[in-house]
Order: C-alpha cells, then sequence, then structure tokens
C-alpha cells in the first residue's frame, strides 16, 4: 500500500463530508443551518453512491432528497418554527443517549472489523440496462406496490395539512 | 470495503443520538433520515460486494429512497398539522397523551 488510488482518496473525502454534515445537522442548535448541513450530507453520499458503482442510485438520491425532501423541509421549517429560538437542542438524557448510540456504532465497527468480507468484483458492463431488467422483471411487484404506496402517501399528507373542515 | 461499513455505523451512530435528543420534529425527521441514508448506503455496498450483476441491492436502495421520501412527506404533512393545533414543534411541549 503506497500512493492510495484516486478513488480511494475520493472515496475518504466523501466519507468525510457525510459524516461532518451528518455531525453538523444533528447538533446544530439553529434549523436553517441543520437543514443545509443535511443537504450537504445528502450529495456525499449520492458521491457514495457514484463510487459504488450505482450510478443511477447517485443520481436519484440527487434527484429525490436534495430536490425533493430537502426543499419539503425547507417549507415545513418556514410554516411552522415562528423565528423561535432554540437556546438548547439537547435534552437531559444527552449523554446516556450519547454513550449509548457510541456502543452501538462501536458495536457494529467492531464486528465489521472481525467478519471476513469477500474481495469487490468489478462491476458487469452495461450496468444501466442490467437495473432497469431487474427493477420491471423480478422485482416489478415491489416496483408497484411503492407506487401505491406512493400514492397513499400524497393523499395522506394531503389530508393532514387539509386544515379544519368548514 | 470495511470502510463502508465504518462510516455507515458512524452515521447510524450519528442519526440515533439526533433522533434520541432533539427536540424539534424537524430535527427529528432529518436524524431518521440520516440514519436511513446510512442503511441505504450499506445495501449498495453489499450489492457490489456480493452479487453485482443482479444488482438487488442498487434495486432495493431505489425503492427505500421512494420509501424514505415518502416517510418524509407524510412526516412534514403531521408536523405542520401539529403545529397548527399546538402552535409549537417542540416535542417535549406536546404532550397531551403524557399521564
Amino acid at each position: 500500500m503506497s500512493i492510495p488510488a484516486p478513488a480511494d482518496i475520493l472515496f475518504w473525502f466523501f466519507a468525510a463530508a457525510a459524516v461532518g454534515g451528518a455531525a453538523y445537522a444533528v447538533t446544530s442548535a439553529h434549523l436553517i443551518r441543520s437543514i443545509l448541513a443535511f443537504g450537504a450530507f445528502l450529495t456525499a453520499v449520492a458521491g457514495e453512491y457514484y463510487l459504488l458503482a450505482a450510478e443511477f442510485v447517485a443520481l436519484v438520491q440527487i434527484f429525490v432528497y436534495v430536490g425533493g425532501v430537502l426543499v419539503l423541509m425547507l417549507f415545513a421549517l418556514m410554516l411552522s418554527t415562528p423565528g423561535e429560538s432554540q437556546p438548547s437542542s439537547l435534552g437531559r438524557w444527552s449523554p446516556a443517549v450519547g454513550v449509548t448510540a457510541v456502543g452501538v456504532g462501536a458495536a457494529i465497527m467492531i464486528a465489521a472489523w472481525h467478519t471476513p468480507l469477500p474481495v469487490v468484483k468489478e462491476p458487469a458492463a452495461g450496468r444501466l440496462d442490467h437495473l432497469g431488467q431487474a427493477l420491471l422483471g423480478d422485482h416489478v411487484v415491489v416496483f408497484e406496490l411503492v407506487g401505491v404506496l406512493l400514492f397513499a402517501a400524497v393523499v395522506t399528507a394531503l389530508v393532514a395539512v387539509r386544515g379544519e373542515r368548514r | 470495503m470495511t470502510g463502508v461499513v465504518f462510516v455507515t455505523s458512524l452515521l447510524l451512530a450519528l442519526g440515533a443520538y439526533g433522533a434520541l435528543t432533539r427536540r424539534n420534529a424537524v430535527a427529528v425527521v432529518i436524524s431518521l433520515e440520516i440514519m436511513m441514508n446510512a442503511a441505504n448506503l450499506n445495501l449498495v455496498a453489499f450489492s457490489r460486494l456480493h452479487t453485482p450483476e443482479l444488482m438487488t441491492g442498487q434495486v432495493f436502495a431505489l425503492l427505500a429512497i421512494a420509501v424514505g421520501a415518502c416517510e418524509a412527506a407524510v412526516g412534514l404533512a403531521l408536523i405542520l398539522a401539529v403545529y397548527r393545533r399546538y402552535g409549537t414543534t417542540d416535542l417535549d411541549r406536546i404532550n397531551l397523551l403524557r399521564g
């Protein structure tokens, strides 16, 4: 292991951006900054997808999360929080919760360290048509069910925000 | 490859910490989405590792992204409904069901 490959450098760059964005999003007392850091996190995860040979998933991540969910969160924040300052975003139990979260993360890391993982194979050529065939071939029932779920979610959201019936 | 698992477990721990400590409901939704993204990243990584030609992990990740979008939409709609009724999104002050 002499000079790291460019893909490795990019991988760790995106990993650092994702972890940093997530940490800032979770700890910042200002919700706007929290949401913007969440956007940085989402973009970094999209970069990781791209490096893991999942280009289409990276594209969908950008479209759905950065373009949809993030804007939805900004709208929800604008419509709900009336300039209310957040002196402390941490509850009384935050030390215990922190210990628990660190413990869970450390347990997974130790387990991963001790598990022998197979070597990464080279991805097959023509990945996107494989993905399309898998999505509309073997997994078409789940695909359609997710469509039904999306419809139900849209109706639920509309009913929830419709307001009082006259 | 172990690096991916390291990063995702770190992200999962961060998301769990945020979901349990944040008081604003929007911040809790953000933390949940962070955890969901960590799980998705693991799916894609292990798909690359085991059967890259079957694409099962990527298909699952795409469907999970759709489900995550549903979750965010419904969650934020509920937050707006709660805000209209109580005038706050502070989870410590929404305590009608507390005995």
